[in-house]
């Protein structure tokens, strides 16, 4: 084969690997324009990626997170819809359990300051089930719309991230302000609710919601290849003609989509909410959910596949980091470069082979 | 623009030929040394079955493709068309049936995309000389959809288009605009233009038509005088002349008593599909329906499965298996009657294309593993290849995506999904289309087997040999209504001429002869 | 609440209104010929970054706008590329390209600068204060009367109906003989030319640097009003002036007790107010009206 035909099929078996290749090659062209080597820079980011147990920990820190958010985008994917609301979604989630976890430990004062392994399984229950419950709220009511009324999901997701941004805003400076700073953020939650630590990783807040997300991974790729359910999902998406002559209820399943795409997220701000701080901080989220559209893009809408996207994703984050301290000219906004350049490559058609219709 | 480009006079005349044109797409040929002419004056009807070749006789007259072999001439001298550009230039313009007008914006803004801002007078004197008549500044959609067609007639012949080629243009239109619509044919062609005119409905064509050329199986299989020919000449040459009589089996099944399938004064107004039912099919029958593509027939299925978008105005009963299905949703209908489907796109209706057999299992409810909710692939592939074996569909060990199967095997395995769940009831559209022969023999003998186990049959087909052979009766239908019914004569066969003539003049409901009975088990109803 | 609603009030909102107002035209003129444009704040961004950094070479507000036009409209190419030669998702492609130029910003500022994130002060000479305010009365005088210019394009001009036919029915234009794609991306690039006019005008006019953030969701915004106002331009201005009305009136209230009906009206709930009423009315009207028929969809 000559190489040109050599190349071509390389780009369009695998074209995520493509994307990601592309993507961080202009980013280090941006940091050579910048008057950085290239190379050092991409060291500098692998280094703190994962060059010690603290910094592999906080790469996992940063995928968890992802792994819902990325896992939420996907689901709704697979049923043929853009969950874009996934930020919104994530931070009132997060808010529920705060809240949850603040007026139970008002309430039940000696259970709550506890730190043995019934309260804090109980504890930590708690709290997903309201996250879930709240998020899955939102993502249904952005489903039915869809569903129902047809109103884009992609419009009411935006409107509801800035409607959840704001009532997040005023719980926590009107109802559960923390006492001690004059930073926007709650009182902290009590010792059941606060997630402890893995030991390996120095420090690090790898909590028990890490395993929680490989889990929920490991639930979602299960409901989607082997229950009805899941071919329900994955037939409105693919084909939804043949899924209505079918017998399913297309709108059914969108608003089912929505709803467990919105839970999803809803437990992506827990890792640190309930793990590393403590307490719901006002802008925790480094766009969590809008990372997750690029975890679950490069995907594929996969879920096993989008714990390894949401670890490259992680990656990028925590790797840019230190770019700031370590280099004259670049900063730690190459992660969004690069993340920027890799989705527009991935969702480009170029690198897609054609299919026959 | 292109109204200065092509000025034509009033009075220029204008004349196109095609000769031996021919076009073949891989192993299909498609149009086999098609040749027909007309000019100003004349409005030539061209008729055929879809598949006939109708389309993409068209595609090559307006540019859209080049033919292998052939010519076309305009007024005599040779032309080729790379683009709809050079066609458009050519004074060749087409009204599609899908229009494509911009719903929200007005008539006028339409022909000054096309024509730029001298549309407006030039339209105007049209629409005078044609006897057109709409309001230019009203948007599209409010005007009604003959008077949107009017536009689209319009707007090509503010393109300069002197000869015009109108696709189904009365598919969209209510009984009272096609009567309006036929006389401003013949304005058009009366001011010089040549019309040719696509369409199925075969009193229309013979109504306002000059000839009328026939297309079977890519090929034109007679070019007729309208005045002078017959509607069975007509049906003859559509359908096939070969077969007039279909020798029955010698053995051949009795049909149950009990009605499986019963449609009681079923009415669908006419805003989409309009329908006018009353038809039952017993246990252990076939009922054929026959009709020209377009008559309701997609609507039917539809109607039943209960996947047609809620009208206002639906009226009267269907009922399967006793139940009655007109209050129940798609869902509960499947799971309290097996049904199978033989949808009439089998690609995007009845298959996902990117899935393996086992997952295209699942689409029609096969689900053999013990739990409801769990999916037991390893059963489920198991029972694919059982399928792909005992129905001998090709490759045989097939796990990729049945996309990449032929459309014969597609629907073999359609065939083989559908029937092994041992149905109720049979809907099956076109079952043979595009398969092969042996195929076509296994598939037929599939649905005889069905029925043979008690399975009552819908079965539409343009196929007049697979109705014949497999049909206890044939139905024909025309615009929605049943409109004759047709059983077995004493040698066992069906009179096709009979059928033939019905769907084409059966506009004319109540014509001598059996009425439709609509029940079986005799003539009370 | 009367002493909110003064003169003062009405001369803030205005000045808060011109990014929105530019902002808006462009999503109209965008999203019109039928690509979804969530990209709206990345070319604010663009032109914010764009005209303080000409602004300080050059020490001239007009280039600075100019030099944000241009700036703009070159972004708004890049993004045509993707979307309509690569025919990517619109909504996927729109919020990469956010989070390429939010990450391009700082990065730039810090080539450049040495600062990370923002520009230095734009230094504004004494003798130039009475053609800054000149100018700023000139720019909002344009914010003002480009609705109407935006109208009258697209209503009575060639370019306009293309323009439309693009959004509505692209099968007719190319059964004109006019390619979609090309009108498209004419479209997308005015778009980001106005877009980012837009944000200029926060950086050069509204304050004296580029910040990071400093756009503030506000591209979002002007998305929320041209969807509200049904991607109409004069209605969609209307709808930025109320918001920018809503926004003036909050800021005066900052810090004081406000009651509504004797209710306590918090100051998110304002914030709010433009996403939350645009919400509602997507929510009811079931299948938006007047929704171009091909936006989103590939020509």
């Amino acid at each position: 084969m000559s190489r040109g035909l050599l190349l071509k099929s390389f780009i369009f078996r695998w074209p995520w690997l493509t994307a990601i290749v592309t993507g961080f090659f202009f980013g280090l062209i941006a940091a050579a324009l910048a008057g950085e080597n290239p190379f050092h820079v991409m060291r500098i980011m692998v280094m703190a990626a994962v060059g010690t147990p603290y910094d592999l920990g906080m790469t996992l820190v940063y995928t968890t997170p992802l792994i819902f958010s990325g896992l939420s985008v996907a689901v709704a994917y697979r049923a043929g819809l853009f969950n874009i609301g996934a930020e919104g979604q994530l931070v009132l989630g997060g808010m529920a359990a705060t809240a949850v976890a603040l007026r139970f430990g008002a309430q039940f004062p000696q259970f709550a300051s506890s730190s043995s392994f019934a309260p804090m399984a109980i504890g930590m229950m708690l709290c997903g089930v309201a996250a879930a419950f709240i998020g899955g709220l939102t993502g249904l009511i952005i489903g039915y719309l869809r569903a129902r009324r047809g109103s884009h999901e992609v419009v009411t997701s935006i409107m509801v991230n800035f409607l959840a941004t704001a009532i997040t805003s005023w719980l926590v400076l009107e109802k559960f302000h923390s006492v001690d700073t004059q930073n926007p953020e709650t009182r902290p939650v009590a010792a059941a609710f606060k997630a402890l630590a893995f030991g390996g990783f120095d420090g690090a807040p790898v909590t028990i919601w890490f395993v929680a997300g490989i889990v929920s991974a490991l639930i979602v790729a299960i409901v989607f290849d082997r229950t009805l359910l899941g071919f329900h999902l994955r037939a409105t998406g693919e084909n939804s003609v043949a899924a209505t002559f079918s017998g399913i209820d297309t709108g059914r399943q969108m608003m089912i989509a929505m709803a467990l795409a919105g839970g999803l997220a809803g437990l992506a701000g827990l890792g640190d909410i309930l793990g590393g701080s403590g307490r719901y901080r006002i802008g925790f989220s480094s766009d969590y959910g809008f990372t997750g559209i690029a975890v679950a893009l490069l995907a594929g809408g996969q879920p096993l596949a989008v714990i390894a996207s949401a670890f490259l994703f992680g990656a990028l984050h925590k790797g840019a980091l230190d770019l700031d301290f370590e280099t004259d000219h670049v900063t730690r906004d190459l992660a969004m470069i690069i993340q920027g350049c890799v989705i527009l490559f991935a969702s480009a058609r170029w690198f897609h082979r054609k299919k026959s219709s | 623009m292109p109204l200065l480009k092509n000025e034509h006079t009033e009075t220029s005349k204008v004349r196109i030929e095609l000769r031996d044109l021919t076009k073949s797409f891989g192993s299909v040929t498609a149009n086999d040394s098609v040749s027909f002419h007309v000019g100003s004056g004349e409005i030539l009807g061209l008729v055929g079955e879809n598949g006939a070749g109708k389309s993409t006789c068209m595609n090559m007259l307006f540019g859209h493709i080049e033919p292998d072999r052939g010519t076309i001439l305009v007024n005599g001298s040779e032309v080729r068309f790379r683009s709809p550009r050079d066609a458009i230039e050519a004074g060749i313009g087409m009204v599609h049936q899908h229009f494509l007008l911009a719903l929200s914006l007005t008539g006028l803004e339409h022909l000054e995309l096309v024509a730029g801002r001298g549309a407006k007078a030039y339209a105007v004197k049209a629409m005078r000389d044609l006897g057109f008549e709409f309001d230019l500044a009203a948007r599209v959609e409010d005007l009604s959809v003959g008077q949107q067609q009017q536009l689209e007639i319009l707007k090509v012949i503010c393109q300069g288009a002197r000869v015009i080629i109108l696709d189904e243009p009365t598919a969209v239109l209510t009984p009272v605009e096609v009567e309006p619509f036929l006389e401003r044919l013949r304005r058009l062609s009366e001011s010089g233009h040549a019309v040719i005119l696509i369409s199925h409905k075969l009193d229309e064509v013979l109504r306002v038509c000059d000839r009328i050329a026939v297309m079977r199986s890519g090929r034109v299989t007679g070019t007729f005088d309208a005045a002078s020919v017959s509607p069975e000449e007509l049906a003859g040459s559509m359908i096939g002349e070969g077969i007039t009589r279909v020798k029955a089996k010698t053995s051949r099944m009795e049909p149950g008593t009990i009605p499986v399938l019963k449609m009681t004064d079923y009415h669908l107004p006419a805003g989409r599909g309009a329908l006018d039912v009353s038809l039952a099919v017993n246990d252990r029958e076939i009922v054929g329906i026959a009709g020209v593509e377009g008559n309701g027939q997609e609507w039917l299925f539809k109607v039943i499965l209960r996947i047609a978008p809620r009208q206002r105005g639906e009226s009267g009963s269907i009922s399967v298996a006793g139940r009655e299905l007109t209050q129940l949703s798609a869902q509960k209908i499947r799971r309290a009657v097996r049904i199978a489907l033989l949808p009439f796109d089998r690609r995007s209706e009845g298959l996902l294309l990117d899935g393996d057999p086992a997952t295209n299992l699942l689409l029609s409810g096969v689900n053999p593993s013990s739990s409801r909710r769990v999916l037991a692939w390893g059963l489920l592939r198991s029972r694919a290849l059982a399928f792909f074996s005992k129905y001998d569909i090709q490759p045989p060990r097939w796990t990729g995506p049945v996309r990449l199967l032929s459309g014969g095997n597609q629907q073999k395995f359609l065939v083989a999904r559908e029937m092994e769940q041992e149905p109720a009831l049979v809907l099956a559209a076109h079952p043979t289309r595009g398969v092969d022969f042996r195929s076509s023999q296994a598939i037929h003998e599939t649905i005889l087997s069905a029925r043979g186990r008690g399975a009552a049959v819908l079965l539409v087909s343009s196929d007049m040999d697979e109705l014949c052979k497999l049909s206890d009766r044939i139905m024909v239908m025309v615009r929605g209504k049943i409109a004759r019914e047709f059983k077995r004569d004493r040698d066992g066969g069906f009179d096709v001429a009979g059928i033939g003539t019905s769907m084409v003049s059966g506009a004319q409901s109540g014509s001598a002869g059996e009425a439709p009975t609509g029940v079986t088990g005799g003539g009370a109803s | 609440m009367n002493t909110i609603f003064d003169f003062e009030w009405l001369m803030s909102s205005l000045r808060l209104s011109l990014p929105l107002l530019f902002a808006a035209m462009g999503g109209v003129v965008c999203e019109r010929s039928g690509v979804v444009n969530i990209a709206l704040e990345g070319f604010m961004v663009v032109g914010a970054l764009a005209g303080a950094v000409v602004v300080v070479a050059t020490g001239s507000q007009p280039l600075g706008l100019t030099g944000a036009i241009v700036a703009g409209a070159g972004a708004a190419g890049i993004y045509a590329v993707f979307v309509i030669h690569g025919r990517a998702q619109q909504v996927v492609a729109g919020a990469a390209f956010n989070m390429l130029i939010i990450g391009v910003a700082p990065f730039v500022t810090k080539a450049l600068y040495g600062i990370s994130g923002g520009t230095p002060a734009l230094d504004v000479a004494t003798e130039n204060q009475d053609f800054a305010r000149v100018l700023m009365a000139i720019v909002t005088c344009a914010s003002l009367f480009s609705p109407f210019a935006i109208w009258w394009i697209l209503e009575r001009t060639r370019p306009g109906l293309l323009l439309r036919f693009a959004g509505e029915e692209p099968g007719a234009l190319e059964s004109a003989g006019v390619s979609p794609r090309i009108v498209r991306t004419a479209a997308v690039v005015a778009s980001g030319a106005l877009a980012a006019l837009g944000g200029a005008t926060l950086s050069v006019l509204l304050s004296s640097s580029f910040a990071r953030g400093m756009t503030g969701g506000r591209g979002f915004m002007a998305l929320a009003a041209v969807i509200f106002a049904g991607w109409r331009p004069i209605p969609a201005a209307v709808v930025c002036l109320v918001f920018a009305g809503a926004d003036a009136a909050q800021i005066r209230l900052q810090g004081s007790e406000h009651t509504l009906m004797g209710l306590e009206v918090p100051v998110q709930l304002i914030q709010a107010l433009p996403y939350l009423l645009t919400f509602i009315a997507v929510a009811l009207r079931s299948g938006v009206t007047n929704v171009p028929r091909y936006l989103g969809r590939d020509v």
